[in-house]
């Protein structure tokens, strides 16, 4: 069976890793994660990137990391994907707007190959699980279908409730991690099927996974 | 000097980095006429396999890399590559591969997370130089088809039914995983193929770095 991945999210405004020390960039931040226990990295840009600028810091990223990493970013031209795949990143995570009205999904599944296309999905609950307008499971199940291989993710409000919406997803043929940054929700989670969680780094890797190996989850050493 | 052949679509960045990190020279090699002069070739790729066969076959590289092995050279086929290196696949049927490996990649699955992106715990099957002291460990994964182990594999990991890991025959191997994604363990095992393969790194290059 595999490891559950314990995934750091690094936000970034204008190409610098948000963190305590806005002198460190994206790839010290990535590396000193690594270090930590990290299974892998999620690189979520705030804003879109200027022409050429994300590159460079992806490039440095890929040169320095031995773990895989992820891309999450407002994609506003199909140039930009091409431009971070041949950078270095892993997996290209798109919001799902892009999945739902353009055909990114499929050129990027045809092109790159699904093992490394992921979607973001946002679950609200309301009557129930909600995403781009219907049903979150039924979404996702598309996604499947679509080719995508990973999905991110987000039930809002968070809490006990959104173990089923994982359950559900955790079903589907493809991978999910789901994004939290508490611990009661990360371990209902993983033990209903979810295979990592990203998180803010505001704690370890290795301190997430002490406190949820209790729960009988394994980890990477 | 190690060769890598870049696939269109594919980044080196990560493997060049890894490669540099442990300290050994690299150039990239569109054509075989850009080979470096001696040295392990890298084949690496993770993304569909009808492309790259048709750019290794435009490059030359296709006629090239079967002669490379029997001259003695070592090839090394990582993920994508080991499936090159095999004797066909079911992600493209009508095709043949290189046939340096024996065996037919095959679809994960049914009934499994495709694809198997993530972190598996590795097996060793026999000893071998390649890997004096690597007993098991994680390595990350990232594929949606396998090569079904054998009497002759190394080792093997298990993704809803055991699945090849690590293959060699002659000068060709074949690494299913990322091992310059998999951390500490995965630069180890690279540091330690290379070396046997006949690379020496050069410990300057590694001076000051972790």
């Amino acid at each position: 069976m595999d490891a559950k991945r314990i995934i750091p999210v690094l936000q970034l405004h204008a190409g610098l890793a948000a963190g305590p020390d806005p002198a460190v960039g994206p790839a010290e931040w990535a590396r000193r994660l690594e270090l930590e226990g990290a299974d892998g990295i999620l690189f979520q840009e705030a804003e879109p990137a200027l022409p050429g600028a994300r590159a460079a810091w992806l490039r440095e990223v890929a040169g320095v990391l031995s773990i895989p990493f992820a891309l999450e970013a407002p994609f506003q031209a199909w140039a930009e994907l091409e431009e971070a795949m041949a950078a270095g990143v892993d997996q290209l995570v798109l919001a799902a707007p892009q999945a739902a009205e353009d055909p990114w999904l499929a050129a990027a599944v045809r092109r790159f190959g699904r093992v490394h296309v992921a979607v973001a999905v946002n679950a609200e609950r309301t009557a129930g699980w909600r995403a781009e307008g219907r049903d979150a499971l039924d979404w996702m199940a598309e996604l499947e279908r679509r080719g995508c291989g990973e999905i991110l993710l987000r039930a809002e409000p968070e809490g006990a409730a959104s173990a089923a919406l994982v359950q559900g997803a955790a079903q589907l043929a493809l991978s999910v991690l789901f994004r939290t940054g508490l611990e009661a929700l990360a371990a209902d989670a993983l033990l209903s099927g979810a295979d990592g969680i990203a998180c803010l780094p505001a704690r370890s890797p290795k301190q997430w996974k002490q406190a949820l190996a209790v729960h009988g989850l394994a980890f990477r050493d | 000097m190690i060769t890598l052949i870049p696939i269109d679509g594919e980044s080196l960045h990560t493997l060049e980095g890894a490669v540099r990190r442990l300290g050994f020279c690299s150039c990239r090699s569109e054509r075989p006429d850009q080979a470096a002069a001696a040295g392990p070739v890298i084949l690496m790729g993770s993304g569909p396999l009808d492309p790259a066969v048709a750019q290794l076959k435009n490059s030359g590289w296709w006629r090239e890399l079967p002669q490379l092995v029997a001259d003695g050279r070592p090839v090394l086929g990582l993920n994508l590559g080991l499936h090159l290196l095999a004797e066909g696949s079911e992600e493209s049927p009508r095709g043949t591969g290189l046939g340096l490996i024996p065996g037919i990649v095959r679809r994960l699955g049914p009934g499994v997370k495709d694809p198997h992106w993530g972190w598996s715990p590795v097996r060793q099957l026999k000893a071998h130089p390649l890997l004096p002291e690597i007993r098991g460990g994680w390595l990350f994964f990232a594929h949606s088809h396998a090569l079904e182990p054998t009497s002759e594999t190394l080792s093997i990991a298990v993704h809803g039914r055991p699945f090849s890991v690590m293959e060699c025959r002659g000068r060709a191997v074949g690494i299913q995983a990322r091992l310059e994604k998999s951390g500490c363990l995965g630069l180890a095992l690279l540091e330690r193929m290379l070396t046997i393969l006949g690379e020496q790194p050069d410990r300057e290059l590694t001076a000051g770095v972790n």
